[in-house]
């Protein structure tokens, strides 16, 4: 804040008249002070006191004591070791075996070839087959050929 | 750390020192505030005895509140807000002078004034002027203004008060003030009426 000639004189005699005072510095009153901050300002700078030490010794040591008694039934112990369970797996499922039987030759052709088991041959399988039978006079022709 | 280095360190590097629990860092701050403090605190309490209390008040709150002082701020204004509010707290608690209180009223309760009192006290007789022509608050500002150098937006910070106020209230008391000061003191017993415009 600026301040004019006459602000001056006022600001002057203001402070003049604010410092005049027998104020001092006082050291009774310092000490007095730090001493009450040192004594009610907790544990900044007070050290820590015997009972408080005791104050926390307790639960210390009950603690402690705990860990080391668990530790020991820890180690005494007896342990199994385990052994690892086997699953009963149901049995494999068999294959059947297919297996072609004939009885007797007659059986095996003794029906039209529609009929039996060789219907699902193709055309050419068809005429092999019966160039095949031919062959053999006992047996007889299909009965769907005739002579 | 040396006494010279907390010596020359700076209020807001001893408040950081403090903070961190450092004894001879904020008893450096007790020896820097403890007159200008003591003499704020003087205006606002019916005797030394409760200025030196409220002294001791205030530092103790200062010192148990460091760790809410933050870096980068000014020191000086933080403990005097601190110190304000204290004195504020107290005079609500007790029973305060009364306003209509005079200078003449203030001499008469407390005696017979010795002559280097008498002279002690007609020094002061323009503060209480200032008082009781400006009002309490108005006084705490021009206080903290003309005595202890504090720039107006911290003195609003201090006093809770708007900056414009605080601008108002120094305004008002340089128009008063500035004309019976320049007269003199032998002005000073007519000063309240003058002041007053009532002349």
């Amino acid at each position: 804040m600026k301040l004019n000639p006459s602000q001056d004189i006022l600001s002057r005699k203001l402070k003049d008249e604010a410092t005049a005072d027998s104020t001092q510095f006082s050291p009774l009153l310092h000490a007095r002070i730090m001493q009450q901050i040192k004594a009610r300002s907790g544990s900044r700078w007070v050290q820590p006191s015997p009972s408080w030490r005791i104050h926390w010794a307790v639960p210390a040591f009950a603690a402690a004591a705990l860990m080391l008694i668990a530790a020991t039934v820890w180690l005494h112990t007896p342990r199994t070791l385990q052994t690892p369970q086997v699953s009963v797996l149901p049995p494999n499922p068999s294959i059947p075996q297919l297996t072609l039987q004939f009885s007797s030759l007659e059986e095996m052709t003794g029906k039209p070839l529609t009929d039996a088991n060789f219907g699902y041959l193709d055309r050419d399988a068809k005429t092999v087959l019966h160039y095949v039978i031919n062959q053999f006079d006992v047996i007889p022709p299909p009965p769907g050929r005739r002579g | 750390m040396p006494s010279i280095a907390i010596e020359s360190s700076s209020d807001e590097q001893l408040a950081s020192q403090a903070r961190g629990g450092n004894i001879d860092a904020f008893d450096q701050l007790v020896r820097r505030y403890q007159v200008p403090l003591l003499r704020f605190l003087q205006r606002k309490s019916p005797t030394p005895r409760e200025a030196e209390d409220l002294l001791q008040e205030s530092f103790l709150r200062a010192y148990q509140s460091l760790d809410k002082f933050k870096d980068g701020y000014a020191f000086k204004p933080w403990l005097f807000t601190l110190s304000y509010r204290v004195a504020i707290s107290s005079a609500r608690k007790a029973s305060v002078r009364p306003s209509g209180e005079t200078v003449e009223s203030l001499a008469s309760r407390h005696g017979n004034p010795a002559p280097e009192a008498e002279k002690s006290e007609s020094r002061t007789r323009l503060w209480e002027i200032v008082r009781q022509t400006l009002g309490e608050e108005s006084f705490t500002a021009i206080w903290l203004f003309y005595v202890d150098d504090i720039p107006p937006k911290q003195i609003a910070k201090i006093m809770d008060r708007s900056w414009v106020w605080v601008k108002t209230a120094l305004h008002r008391a340089r128009k008063k003030l500035r004309e019976p000061l320049e007269n003199g003191h032998r002005d000073l017993p007519m000063m309240p009426v003058m002041l007053r415009g009532e002349t």
